[in-house]
């Protein structure tokens, strides 16, 4: 791969990369070490890239998945990645802004669920994409979205509840 | 409580914003791709050169070789010849035995 493709690449890309590994990690200096990561992987190991299985921006995101999986297994080492009985608890919608709150609710997922949400709501990366960069089956995909949304839903209700009020509350003013 | 619509939950998400990749993402990616140093360059160096190019190089270079004259190929130009034209055969040969102090007879 020569400089000039990386380059293409990286500009086509990079924003996308870091959004995910940012979303993943949760903090900006591991979003840049695994963003680099990703890149670097593409330029000493371009033979792993096949445009014919899925498009680059599937690739990078595979590289930084399994990136941000490394470091989340260093991290929490006895932790289970997928928790398919993982319960979510309400927020609690007075402790701080919606956006923070909203942060909170997809960081507390189980990472299996988060990583597809995520490509799913943020990166608007249709399933079999998904499929492809998390290397799993589009059956499974689809149930750890449908199990994401399910916690989000639950956990993110108070709120909507709470912003509706606030907004009733201007409304009589 | 009511559970949250689709729409309802896609614009929660779409609360939280993520932020671009920083500038010096670019410098810490392209700052490290690894630089040859010029010496490495020139040695591994290569010109991409179209064969029908690189075949009539050859054929020039074999032409030259095959009508250059045969003199011109093998003498170099500071080199002399030798020649025994001034050599003489001796007329009359005289030997001259020397012998050591040490030996008897």
């Amino acid at each position: 791969m020569t400089d000039r493709e990386l380059r293409t690449a990286y500009h086509a890309h990079k924003d996308a990369v870091y959004r995910f590994a940012w979303r993943m990690t949760g903090s900006g200096p591991a979003a840049e070490d695994i963003a680099q990561e990703t890149f670097l992987a593409l330029l000493l190991n371009p033979d792993r890239f096949d445009p014919d299985r899925a498009p680059l921006r599937a690739f990078l995101l595979a590289v930084a998945r399994n990136l941000a999986r490394k470091q989340w297994r260093g991290e929490r080492r006895w932790s289970p990645l997928e928790e398919e009985t993982y319960v979510a608890l309400p927020l609690d919608p007075s402790s701080g802004e919606t956006s923070r709150l909203v942060a909170e609710a997809v960081q507390s997922l189980p990472p299996l669920q988060r990583e597809v949400l995520v490509l799913a709501e943020y990166e608007d990366m249709p399933l079999d994409e998904i499929a492809h960069a998390v290397d799993a089956e589009l059956g499974t995909v689809k149930a750890r979205l449908h199990r994401a949304r399910q916690n989000l839903r639950r956990m993110l209700a108070p709120l909507a509840t709470h912003n509706q009020k606030r907004l009733n509350t201007q409304w009589n003013r | 409580m009511e559970p949250l619509s689709d729409r309802e939950l896609q614009e929660l998400l779409s609360r939280w914003d993520a932020p671009p990749a920083p500038p010096a993402l670019e410098n810490r990616i392209f700052g490290r791709t690894p630089q040859a140093s010029w010496r490495r360059r020139l040695l591994t160096a290569s010109i991409p050169v179209p064969v029908p190019v690189a075949v009539i190089l050859i054929l020039a270079v074999w032409a030259v070789w095959i009508y250059l004259p045969s003199g011109s190929r093998t003498e170099s130009p500071g080199r002399q010849r030798v020649s025994f034209a001034d050599f003489q055969p001796v007329e009359e040969l005289r030997p001259q035995v020397i012998r050591s102090p040490y030996e008897s007879n």
